[in-house]
């Protein structure tokens, strides 16, 4: 009796084939599980790929680029350089899969489908709902086209429209798994609007999803607006055998997204309809090769044929589920232990703010955190000239840490130019390029007629990153007394109201 | 039945609450932070205590929806209409399968396909020699801070 209410109860929660192939690829696409008890994020040179599925590249265990939010730079800098690169692995991945992708290997789809699990009464499909589903074109027109492209051409600025707008995945994976983690609380200070308004976005789509089957999928998201294009000549996904089709439509009725017919652009390749058919007409092929088949064709079968192909069924399963699992066998060891192109030092690697550098035995605590004093430096500044630290004792000085492909640096810089100006007597500024960069900074900054100091920081090691605990999360603002000591090393964007404050703060310093 | 309908309506006003109450929270702190930083522009809207004083009660509406909406799959409590065929929608013949549907659509799908398979290696060679991958790279190697909320 216990034995059959426990079988009962793993018959209610056992998890399907696809269910599984869905948890394979959120595992895979975040096999970094060092960077969530590290709070960093991996930056080692598996991120040129594009994982197929949405996962923002920002969470701490993403181990490739995200290809929304990689489309969207693309398109920020096309004016500098075309995409090319992002383009083609859409366009495979579209060939390939279509929205396949959606129906099986996306942790977005996952989460959305786990959500609707939770009892609650459910909105169905209808008309409307196939009319709200074009709304993902707007979305994809508008936040992930539109905002990069003009951004991009009229202000030389990279804004991923719907990263920043919109995006839950972002929201989640990328912001709240790098702030759960303690290591990274000098982020908090980073948030404001943006993080306000895309976390009640966050909320309301959770909501709509345990009401509404893959909400975000079917009303949002851009990439399966993208997908969905492909599906009529991809690779992979459910045909129709018109020979044994009768037309009764139960595949389209039975279906939760808003198809108008198996394998439209809406149709996320599931495979749920080919399990319906009463005629068995439907299966999920790659190519000619068959992956899921209705039962009526099987029995259909002669007893021995049955017995022939369902055996080869099974071995090949196993096959390929063992395979699978030595892949992501190997890929946790690889990005965790192996990896050799991750810097251990997380000098340039990681969103941490560690301890500060040891101190002198009785002399003030050199570091970058307010109360220490920064250790020296010495810099070559791009207009030849160079930039010693302790010769500017005596002045305040102000460091921002910046980049080009960094939207709200390219935002706030006009500010110290600014400050700069007002304060000419008693306060040095020095704007630090990071380490990476990606286009001629001296054209950049010429075009912008920015007139403060400004230098670019060597790779390894580094001249001042490290020094001012710098992160990969930009901007930065280092604020130093006339004394040397730091007052302020405040990590996000920068008002004027602000910088005047640090400023006042500096010059009340004795 | 009825008993049906209540714990459904129970456990959606748990999910309504356990989402809003968070939102909700959000710009109160923001709100009571926007205030704080027009007396010290320094001030941080966010922080790590700050959130905190607002966590137990969603974690325990967490923990309330999780274990109903155990108790409901387990016992079989569902919307009972989300398995019924949907009414009143468009539908149109599904299409054939090209590739055994005949010489000609089949002749036409591998055009198509091979078509779009030498444009996407194309363009991600190019893409490689133009410097468009490494720009791939570098995004993702550093911490999105639009796409996080963060700035």
């Amino acid at each position: 009796m216990r034995g059959l209410r426990v079988k009962n109860i793993w018959e209610k929660i056992r998890p399907s084939k696809r269910k599984l192939v869905q948890l394979y690829a959120a595992l895979l696409y975040n096999a970094y599980l060092k960077g969530f008890i590290k709070g960093e994020i991996y930056t080692g040179k598996a991120k040129y790929a594009c994982v197929p599925g949405f996962n923002c590249y920002s969470c701490p265990g993403a181990v490739g680029a995200c290809p929304l939010g990689s489309l969207q730079a693309a398109l920020a800098t096309a004016h500098d350089r075309a995409g090319f690169y992002v383009f083609g692995i859409l366009l495979l991945y579209g060939l390939i899969a279509g929205r396949t992708i959606c129906g099986w290997i996306c942790p977005l789809g996952l989460f959305q489908e786990l959500l609707h699990k939770i009892p609650t009464p459910k909105l169905k499909k209808s008309k409307v709902t196939r009319i709200l589903s074009y709304l993902k074109y707007v979305f994809l027109a508008v936040f992930a086209i539109f905002i990069p492209l003009y951004m991009g051409f009229s202000e030389g600025m990279t804004v991923p429209g719907f990263c920043k707008y919109i995006c839950p995945a972002g929201t989640f994976e990328g912001a709240i798994g790098l702030l759960s983690n303690t290591a990274n609380d000098s982020l908090y200070g980073m948030l404001g609007v943006y993080f306000t308004r895309k976390f009640v976005i966050l909320t309301a789509l959770v909501l709509a999803c345990i009401f509404v089957y893959r909400g975000f999928c079917r009303f949002v998201c851009p990439l399966g607006a993208i997908y969905g294009l492909f599906n009529r000549f991809c690779l992979i996904g459910v045909k129709t055998d018109v020979g044994a089709c009768n037309n009764c439509g139960l595949c389209v009725k039975k279906c939760q997204m808003d198809v108008l017919h198996v394998s439209d652009h809406e149709c996320i390749q599931c495979g749920k309809c080919v399990d319906v058919c009463p005629q068995g007409a439907l299966s999920l092929k790659a190519g000619k090769i068959v992956l899921k088949e209705n039962e009526v064709r099987t029995k259909a079968l002669r007893d021995e044929e049955r017995t022939e192909v369902l055996k080869k069924r099974r071995t090949v399963s196993a096959v390929v589920w063992g395979v699978a699992a030595v892949i992501l066998v190997f890929a946790l060891l690889w990005f965790n232990i192996i990896e050799p192109s991750v810097n251990e030092n997380g000098n340039l690697t990681a969103a941490n703010v560690g301890d500060s550098p040891s101190a002198d035995a009785g002399a003030q605590t050199i570091g970058y955190e307010p109360g220490e004093i920064l250790e020296d430096f010495t810099i070559t500044c791009v207009d030849g000239s160079t930039f010693h630290l302790n010769e500017c004792r005596g002045k305040i000085v102000v460091i921002n840490l910046w980049a080009t492909y960094c939207g709200p640096c390219v935002e706030e810089l006009p500010y110290f130019c600014e400050f700069a100006e007002t304060h000419a007597d008693d306060t040095v500024l020095l704007a630090v390029h990071h380490p990476l960069v990606t286009k001629e900074v001296e054209p950049f900054i010429a075009e912008k007629g920015w007139t403060i100091p400004f230098a670019i920081d060597e790779k390894e090691p580094t001249i001042v990153w490290d020094k001012v605990g710098g992160t990969t999360a930009m901007p930065q603002t280092i604020v130093i007394d006339k004394n040397g000591v730091v007052v302020e090393n405040h990590r996000g964007s920068v008002t004027k109201e602000m910088l005047e404050s640090y400023y006042e703060e500096a010059a009340a310093a004795e | 039945m009825k008993k049906k309908k209540v714990f459904l309506m129970i456990q959606s006003v748990l999910c309504f609450l356990t989402m809003a109450y968070p939102a909700v929270c959000a710009l109160v702190i923001y709100t009571q932070g926007i205030a704080a930083k027009a007396a010290d522009p320094t001030a941080w809207i966010y922080s790590r205590e700050i959130v905190g004083k607002y966590m137990l009660p969603f974690i325990l509406l967490t923990i309330a929806t999780g274990i109903m909406a155990l108790v409901g799959i387990l016992a079989g409590i569902r919307d009972e209409d989300q398995d019924k065929p949907a009414k009143s929608i468009e539908m149109k013949k599904n299409p054939a399968d090209d590739e055994a549907s005949g010489k000609r659509k089949n002749t036409i799908l591998t055009i198509t396909r091979c078509v779009v398979l030498a444009a996407a290696v194309a363009l991600i060679i190019i893409g490689i020699v133009n410097g468009s991958a490494r720009d791939t790279l570098y995004k993702a190697i550093t911490i999105c801070t639009e796409c996080v909320g963060l700035g």
